[in-house]
């Protein structure tokens, strides 16, 4: 019950919640008192981003989402900087003494076998893959490709959806006829047939292995777009009916003002809740894509083609080492994306819908 | 309303003709067609006998040749026929459109029942334990590939695990069933729960999520707030009045995931060695096979827009505030 | 794994016809395994009745059940044992007669006469006899213009063959007429410059062209196409036209080429094809003009002649195919055998009868008829069953045979779960394909020299597989097996290699030839984008080896479709495949000049006449040495690398099957699936 009147008074006056923080820390403060005036006194100046500032961090979830996220950005984006082998490296072990060889020494090679599916030690963290590659060094390279083709396609569908919506939505007529039929177009085109024949052509036309899932995605960013203007058009009809775009509308301002000045800060939460859900989305999009054969290609790492060695039998069963690391970073991270988005909804608007 | 829906349904048609240009296009501009694909081992085709194939299969004329030629037949009913499976598409689509509906449209009612009143529940006790550790299983399910679920589950359940259930396949071949008996049906059952749980897995978290957010909405109305001053019960307050105003999203939501019923299954099928649309799809893909890629791809498309159309005009009908014109 | 047998699956009916041959059982003498069911035979009833063997196999069927269009080798696996063909190959790779027999004669003019019998006595399984006819019918179909399956009869060199294909009586000589008119007209020192101008034109400069006038001509270093016509002197033709028109570009970079690089294209082959093309065509709308092959004869009612023009040593396995019963798929009508072809419920003489498909099982029962004997298990179904969960299905007992795929892992699992298995080699071997069009002789010398196959190939397949020295498959009784290593991994040597081509270091550090071009090799495999293949470690140290020399190793791990489409457009400069149901050492499709599957683009005369000697070398041992010296001189011009000869596994569920009713024999070429009929469960 208690939780529930909290809902109401929140939605309410943000004020409120203000001061129940304070009062949860009361029990610990033994001048409590004095701090909630001076907290009284302060709340006068709550900027609105303040305010959902407080209501972010109320939800712990979203807290610990944020924690991951940044925990995850540092691991896969410093991390490599401090890994004694690359990328790409392999491993080998004479075939008499059992030593590691590394791939440089090229006299040594020929007649050794592959460090492959070794257990964790010393020298390999988390064991080494099918191919005799360090484990822990590509689970940091792997999460950067795939956190960075994440942003990749989120800024390229919002730049795009949010132009084409957001046209469609303030001029209306026959522009916003001929864009939602484009949007309806696009989100009736199967999305995994299609990933498969883009990236057949993308390889036709000599795209680096290397960024080929660059590539890759900036088609998929192009294609998700419908999605995001469907709803950022629908955001700004609704705001444009609202009085104060009418009162905008009658005192003559510009239509750049209006834009800049009124319907893009009106629209900007629920871009960034979007974005922000998008993240984990394209994520689990590039495992899927990996485990289609798709993906970013060995012998560059994502997590998505790390994780798909979970279908071998033999290495479900008995390597976890190889198979449960990148499983649990995607997991984490977006999950982590996932809370943080939801948390900013609820901290902006709840009634915002996603 | 008559007359809205009319240009829907003409709008409609416009964008099926443009999705269909855009598909035909892609998918001849695949690097390597059906012919090459499928004599690339044989030792002794020569390319004259290639052309012949092409001529054969229509796949020497242009993409705007082929593609006229293409609607000229969809238009009349005739998908042509399969280069891969050398049948008519149409009987394909026929022939395993049931397996994958079917096995999806289970998995959409039991993601109904776990969503909903979950969703529910998370939203009347918004910040507490109780939400917190719903959302946080739910969307666990939204936070790891479906492939990855597939393989813990056959791992736990299957043979290396408890041994409970088949990992593969729809029925037991072993076992030479007379007609449709209900052994039969419990067999297939059987056989479907893995697929089933990694499609509910998969699907809960989002219509969770959009049960709740609506959930929260409807809870901080005023006419919730008229209802709790008037001092009617919290459970009708919830039941009663929110409740039956979240249903309202919640059925719009239905019509648009029509058509993932099927773009869904092309992973799963493949891991469970069922034998559906998606699946067929995906080795399709692989060989070029132009007119099933076609078929295929267009009915997933009217199913798409059928949903929409269908949302549409649901929403319409409940919430006059939609303009009409 | 999943996708190399795709790929072989694909391949399957590589020799198209031959794959026909390799079917069931012993034959009707031979005595032993089949003795108890001599006894039945007389109660027409199979022993084990209500018993119901199931097969896994580890990928989906296509669905084609014809016995003239099947082309996967699972479903051509229960096409086997629906029909009979005369011969079949036993396990030594040599063929026997089975329904029937084949035998030849060699005439003085050269050409080879077949004479190709069917038992007297069989019957289909409705009960109709088997006669002559139903061979000579499933040949007509196969050599008709609109058949559409995966046997390539019309490339044989049968009489009348070409001519009934494309239904004109004389296509040779107006073929040749055409190599003469061809050659007269547009040969490289008569072609006039309209013409050369015209095919440069036509082809878009042989693909150069990518009609963006403003692009760059793809060198890498982003010289655009008026830099390009600046520097090869054409400056003020360039200044006339409007160097923004795509239409006029074209035809002044044609005359370009025309002038300085005529030399380079070859539009005698362009020109040939065209002519070729417009005759091709459209012959069978004036009627039919050729209602017979010539060169088939039929003799009496369970007798019929196959003439070839010319010696063919495995003329016998082409002309090799089911009996098929004409009174059943309707009778045959020149130019529309579709109607044949999509007759989708086989029947046939074979020892298992067609119960139909569904849930991915396909069910088969017995034929009581069939003529070696009554089959000993009543119903055989197959099930697919992907290749991660075959060996639990088969210790769970779901499934009583499979074909797990061959690694060391599966081994210790099978070991594990106490199930038997057998090791068989695969008839077929792994490779990577040099494009000898874009990369030099050295440069492909060097290439090889970067790579180091031992712990790549052991790394993935541990003892199923060895590293095979030359490119054939080491089943074959021509391997050579004392051959050595060609070329051992040194990039060192490999760098000697890349220099002698002309390649030197820049001030970058790159490796340049000279015009500064970097030296970038794009290799195209099928790892399943996770490096799943046997060849990615290897590829993966000759990538990091080549960036240290300062060249660049590109790596495409594709789908088969994109491999084969960057293979025959010639975009990859390597490639990753294997070879499958490769029965014979005929090599002549791939190495030859003309060949049919020559991606390579190797054009080579020595290689050439050891090809053709080999094809009419009757005499093992001789053609063994011709082999040997055919494969260095391949190796030699370093066309293909051969990579792996890998084992199969055969795993079966002894607790179901009587392990004494499989044969012992058994080989790539003979296992339990040719003799089904005689197998027992427990």
């Amino acid at each position: 019950m208690n939780e529930e009147k909290n809902v109401l008074q929140e939605e309410i006056d943000a004020l409120e919640a203000e001061k129940e923080v304070v009062s949860a820390e009361d029990e610990a403060a033994p001048n409590a008192a004095i701090e909630l005036d001076e907290l009284d006194e302060k709340r006068v100046f709550l900027t609105p981003g303040q305010m959902v500032m407080k209501r972010f961090f109320r939800n712990r979830l979203a807290v610990i989402g944020l924690v991951i996220l940044v925990l995850m950005a540092l691991f896969c984006f410093v991390g490599p900087l401090f890994s004694p082998y690359s990328e790409t490296e392999l491993f080998y072990l004479d075939k008499t003494t059992g030593e590691e060889i590394r791939m440089t020494e090229s006299d040594r090679i020929t007649n050794a076998v592959l460090n492959s599916k070794a257990l964790p030690s010393a020298a390999h963290w988390l064991g080494t893959n099918e191919m005799g590659q360090d484990m822990f060094t590509r689970l940091m390279y792997g999460g950067r490709i795939s956190l960075l083709v994440g942003f990749v396609v989120v800024a390229v569908e919002m730049l795009v959806g949010v132009t084409l919506g957001g046209i469609a939505g303030y001029y209306g007529g026959k522009v916003d006829m001929i864009i939602m039929r484009l949007v309806e177009i696009f989100v009736s085109i199967p999305f995994i047939p299609l990933m498969l024949i883009l990236s057949s052509l993308l390889i036709s036309l000599k795209v680096s292995p290397e960024n080929k899932i660059y590539y890759t995605m900036f088609v998929m960013g192009i294609i998700y777009w419908a999605g995001v203007a469907r709803m950022i058009r629908g955001n700004i009809l609704s705001l444009r009916e609202m009085e104060y775009m009418q009162a905008a509308e009658a005192t003559g301002i510009r239509t750049s003002r209006k834009i800049f000045k009124h319907l893009i800060p009106n629209v900007m939460p629920i871009i960034i809740v979007m974005a922000t859900m998008d993240l984990g989305g394209v994520i689990l999009m590039e495992s899927t894509m990996s485990f289609l054969g798709i993906g970013v290609g060995q012998p560059y790492a994502s997590w998505g083609n790390m994780v798909s060695s979970v279908n071998d039998n033999v290495i479900m069963r008995n390597f976890l080492n190889i198979w449960l690391p990148p499983g649990i970073c995607i997991l984490l991270t977006v999950l982590a994306f996932n809370f943080v988005g939801d948390g900013l909804r609820d901290a902006f608007d709840p009634k915002m819908k996603r | 309303m008559r007359q809205y829906i009319i240009r829907r349904v003409l709008i409609s048609l416009i964008v099926l003709f443009g999705v269909s240009i855009m598909l035909y296009t892609l998918v001849r501009l695949m690097p390597s067609d059906y012919v090459s694909l499928s004599t690339a081992n044989s030792q002794k085709m020569t390319e004259e006998m290639k052309e012949n194939l092409r001529a054969i299969y229509g796949l020497d004329k242009s993409i705007w040749q082929g593609y006229l030629d293409w609607l000229w037949n969809a238009i009349r009913g005739n998908l042509g026929e399969s280069l891969l499976f050398k049948r008519p598409v149409t009987e394909i689509i026929a022939k395993y459109a049931p397996v994958t509906f079917s096995i999806a449209a289970i998995a959409l009612v039991l993601e109904l029942l776990v969503a909903i009143p979950l969703g529910v529940l998370a939203a009347r006790k918004q910040y507490s334990k109780t939400d917190y550790i719903i959302t946080t299983c739910v969307f666990i399910g939204i936070s790891l590939p479906i492939f990855f679920f597939a393989a813990i589950l056959k791992r736990i359940f299957g043979f290396y695990g408890l041994n409970w259930l088949p990992i593969s396949g729809m029925l037991t071949a072993r076992v030479t069933y007379d007609g449709f008996t209900f052994a039969k049906f419990l067999d297939y059952a059987k056989h479907l729960i893995l697929p089933i749980t990694c499609f509910v897995l998969t699907g809960c978290g989002g219509m969770l999520r959009y049960t709740r957010t609506n959930m929260l909405e409807a809870l901080s109305s005023d006419y919730v707030r008229t209802a709790r001053a008037k001092g009617v019960p919290e459970h009708r307050v919830v039941y009663s009045h929110a409740f039956r105003n979240t249903l309202i999203p919640i059925v719009t939501l239905l019509g648009a995931s029509l058509p993932s019923l099927f773009s869904g299954a092309a992973v799963t099928e493949g891991i469970f060695a069922l034998e559906g649309l998606g699946n067929i799809a995906l080795r399709a893909s692989n060989m070029a096979d132009v007119p099933y890629l076609m078929g295929f791809n267009m009915f997933l498309a009217v199913l798409t827009v059928l949903g929409y159309l269908v949302s549409d005009i649901l929403y319409a009908v409940v919430d006059p505030r939609v303009r009409l014109s | 794994m999943k996708r190399i047998l795709a790929i072989l699956l694909a391949a399957s009916m590589t020799v198209g016809l031959t794959a026909c041959g390799e079917n069931n059982s012993t034959d009707g003498s031979s005595t032993g395994t089949n003795g108890s069911s001599a006894t039945q035979t007389d109660a027409k009833e199979p022993a084990q009745k209500d018993k119901t063997l199931v097969i896994a196999v580890p990928a989906n069927f296509e669905e084609k059940w014809n016995p003239l269009m099947a082309e996967s080798a699972y479903d051509v696996q229960v096409m086997e044992q629906i029909f009979v063909a005369p011969q079949r190959v036993d396990a030594n790779n040599e063929m026997s007669d089975w329904g029937g027999s084949i035998s030849y004669e060699q005439q003085d003019d050269g050409s080879v006469i077949y004479t190709v019998t069917v038992n007297e006595g069989m019957t289909f399984s409705d009960g109709e006899p088997v006669t002559i006819d139903d061979y000579i019918y499933s040949l007509y179909v196969m050599s008709d213009p609109s058949y559409t399956g995966p046997a390539a009869l019309i490339t044989e060199d049968i009489e009348g063959i070409e001519e009934y294909y494309y239904d004109d009586p004389n296509y040779s000589e107006k073929i040749a007429a055409i190599d003469e008119e061809a050659n007269a007209k547009y040969a490289p020192d008569v072609i006039s410059e309209e013409d050369f101008i015209a095919y440069l034109v036509a082809t878009n400069l042989n693909g150069w062209w990518t009609g963006d006038p403003a692009g760059d001509i793809g060198d890498g270093k982003g010289t655009t196409w008026s830099d390009y016509i600046i520097a090869e002197g054409f400056g003020d033709d360039l200044a006339a036209i409007d160097a923004t028109d795509a239409t006029a570009m074209l035809n002044l970079l044609a005359k370009v080429e025309y002038t300085k690089y005529a030399d380079g294209y070859d539009p005698l082959t362009y020109y040939e094809n065209q002519m070729k093309q417009d005759y091709i065509g459209g012959n069978l709308e004036d009627g039919i003009d050729v209602p017979e092959i010539s060169g088939i004869t039929r003799v009496d009612d369970y007798t019929a002649t196959v003439k070839y023009n010319s010696v063919n040593i495995y003329g016998d396995r082409s002309i090799n195919t089911y009996f098929v019963p004409e009174h059943y798929y309707g009778e045959l009508t020149k130019g529309d055998v579709s109607g044949i072809l999509a007759n989708m419920e086989p029947m046939g003489s074979g020892p298992y009868m067609w119960g139909g498909f569904s849930d991915n099982i396909v069910t088969c029962t017995a034929n009581v008829n069939y003529f070696e004997g009554v089959p000993n298990i009543g119903t055989v179904k197959w099930q697919y069953v992907p290749d991660a969960d075959t060996i639990s299905a088969l210790a769970s007992g779901e499934v009583d045979i499979a074909n797990p795929s061959g690694s060391q892992d599966n081994i210790n699992e099978l070991e594990e779960q106490g199930l038997e298995y057998t090791l068989i080699d695969f008839a077929g071997y792994g490779y990577m394909g040099f494009n000898c069009v874009t990369l030099s002789q050295n440069v492909r010398k060097g290439l090889m020299s970067l790579m180091n196959r031992q712990p790549s190939v052991e790394g993935y397949f541990g003892e199923l597989a060895t590293v095979i020295e030359r490119p054939m498959s080491s089943v074959l009784a021509e391997y050579p097996h004392d051959a050595t290593v060609y070329y051992p991994y040194d990039p060192a040597k490999a760098l000697e290699y890349f220099e002698a081509d002309g390649y030197t270091k820049n001030a970058n550090g790159d490796l340049v030839d000279k015009s500064g071009n970097k030296l970038v090799v794009s290799v195209y495999i099928g790892g399943e984008g996770v490096g799943n293949h046997p060849g990615y470690a290897m590829l993966t140290q000759a990538a990091n080896d080549m960036a240290a020399m300062g060249a660049e190793l590109q790596i495409q791990d594709v789908d088969f479709n994109v491999l084969q489409g960057a293979m025959n457009d010639g975009t990859a400069d390597l490639w990753t495949l294997a070879w499958g149901a490769v029965t014979s050492c005929d090599k002549s499709t791939q190495f030859k000049s003309d060949g049919g599957q020559n991606k390579y683009g190797i054009k080579d005369s020595e290689l050439d006449s050891l090809l053709d000697q080999i094809l009419v070398t009757m005499d093992l041992d001789e053609r063994k040495e011709l082999v040997s010296q055919m494969l260095d001189r391949a190796m030699d011009l370093a066309i293909e690398l051969p990579l792996y000869q890998r084992k199969d596994i055969i795993a079966y569920n002894e607790q179901n099957v009587d392990m004494s009713s499989i044969p012992e024999d058994t080989s790539s070429f003979w296992d339990y699936s040719d003799v089904l009929w005689t197998i027992k469960m427990n």
